[in-house]
């Protein structure tokens, strides 16, 4: 997956794998805190209209 | 002419195969004949595109359309072929998924001819020429197709009644896409011509439990002809593509490529296949995962081979 993202020309930081147990819910929080602030910055994806230079696709 | 059909057969992005296909059912061309008036075939017959655009509406009862598309004469018949046509069948993996071409959406338009008009090692193109829509030379302007960045398959285009897919379809699966015009007994707008199991399903190969140490091409290993190719450490696309070929591919020992595309309940076959594949490696080591991962070379391309144009991502981001 990590290989595959940036042939996609998708940013690495969208993507994260990581394991929290049930009962570490401050983990839980600080990981989608963390990821959340690294999508931020990334900024959006762009819908698939603009993904394709909207040539065809609505 | 009296009774007989309209049959229209088109090509655009593709490789010519599917044409071959269509010969490939042998002495059952001649049934087509019978069956049949064809008013359009490019490889094979001279008619101009004037003569399509003189006809009704609806006077073509059966376009068989194969390729992606990605020029504007590509998107042009196709639209004029939709509105001669009471059906269109997209013919072949290119049509239905994006096929092979499509696989140029890891890439844009500037990439693509920077690679074939200057980078080849067989190119001289000391002026870095490159195709342009409009030239102008001293008898007047010279016109050709403009060429996308995207590819796109057929139904992103246009209405499309029948899928029939494949790389090339199977001969049987077009025998019964032309029996089932012939008899007026067709199936619902919409269906895919093929089977609704997977490869997989139709692969006589010995299953036993998946683990996978290594990933391997299939020039590197000595095949056990018996046994499953992703057991073998091969990447094999069966487990996540539409049967209906009779799993051609592994009988002979080369693994799946995926050209039927993704079963019905399946939305994205390239994911598909990555969480397939990714659920076989053989240990719980984040090293030794990521080393093993990394024997595919190429993911995107391994598991998108026929249908970039139908992933849910569509192509690699532009800009």
């Amino acid at each position: 997956m990590k290989a595959m993202l940036p042939q996609f020309g998708i940013e690495p930081e969208r993507f994260m794998l990581t394991w929290v147990s049930a009962n570490e819910g401050e983990k839980f929080a600080e990981v989608v805190k963390d990821l959340v602030a690294k999508v931020k910055l990334v900024g959006p994806l762009g819908k698939v209209s603009e993904r394709t230079g909207g040539e065809l696709i609505g | 002419m009296g009774d007989k059909l309209n049959f229209a057969f088109y090509w655009t992005a593709g490789c010519g195969g599917c044409e071959v296909a269509t010969l490939d059912i042998d002495e059952k061309i001649l049934d087509v004949a019978e069956l049949a008036n064809i008013v359009l075939w490019p490889i094979a017959m001279d008619f101009k595109y004037e003569d399509i655009e003189n006809m009704d509406d609806d006077n073509i009862d059966v376009s068989f359309i194969n390729g992606a598309i990605r020029n504007t004469e590509q998107r042009e018949i196709a639209e004029l072929l939709r509105e001669k046509s009471k059906v269109v069948v997209a013919f072949g993996a290119c049509a239905c998924h994006g096929g092979i071409p499509s696989l140029g959406n890891f890439h844009n338009k500037d990439e693509i001819f920077q690679e074939a008009y200057v980078d080849t090692i067989s190119t001289n193109n000391p002026d870095n020429n490159l195709p342009t829509p409009k030239t102008e030379v001293a008898e007047g302007e010279l016109t050709i197709p403009e060429f996308f960045d995207t590819v796109y398959k057929l139904d992103d285009l246009i209405e499309v009644e029948y899928y029939l897919p494949g790389c090339p379809p199977s001969t049987d699966l077009i025998i019964k896409a032309v029996e089932a015009i012939a008899n007026d007994n067709l199936p619902p707008v919409g269906s895919v011509i093929a089977s609704k199991k997977t490869v997989c399903d139709e692969c006589d190969r010995e299953k036993k439990e998946k683990k996978v140490k290594e990933f391997r091409r299939p020039y590197e290993v000595d095949v056990d002809p018996e046994l499953c190719l992703l057991e073998q450490g091969i990447i094999c696309c069966g487990s996540a593509t539409t049967g209906g070929c009779g799993a051609n591919c592994p009988t002979v020992n080369m693994p799946c490529r995926g050209c039927y595309g993704p079963t019905s309940e399946v939305a994205d076959q390239g994911a598909k296949l990555l969480s397939a594949v990714a659920s076989v490696i053989d240990s719980d080591d984040q090293e030794e995962i990521a080393k093993i991962a990394k024997d595919i070379l190429d993911p995107g391309g391994t598991f998108y081979r026929f249908g970039m144009s139908n992933s849910l991502l569509k192509r690699k981001k532009l800009g």
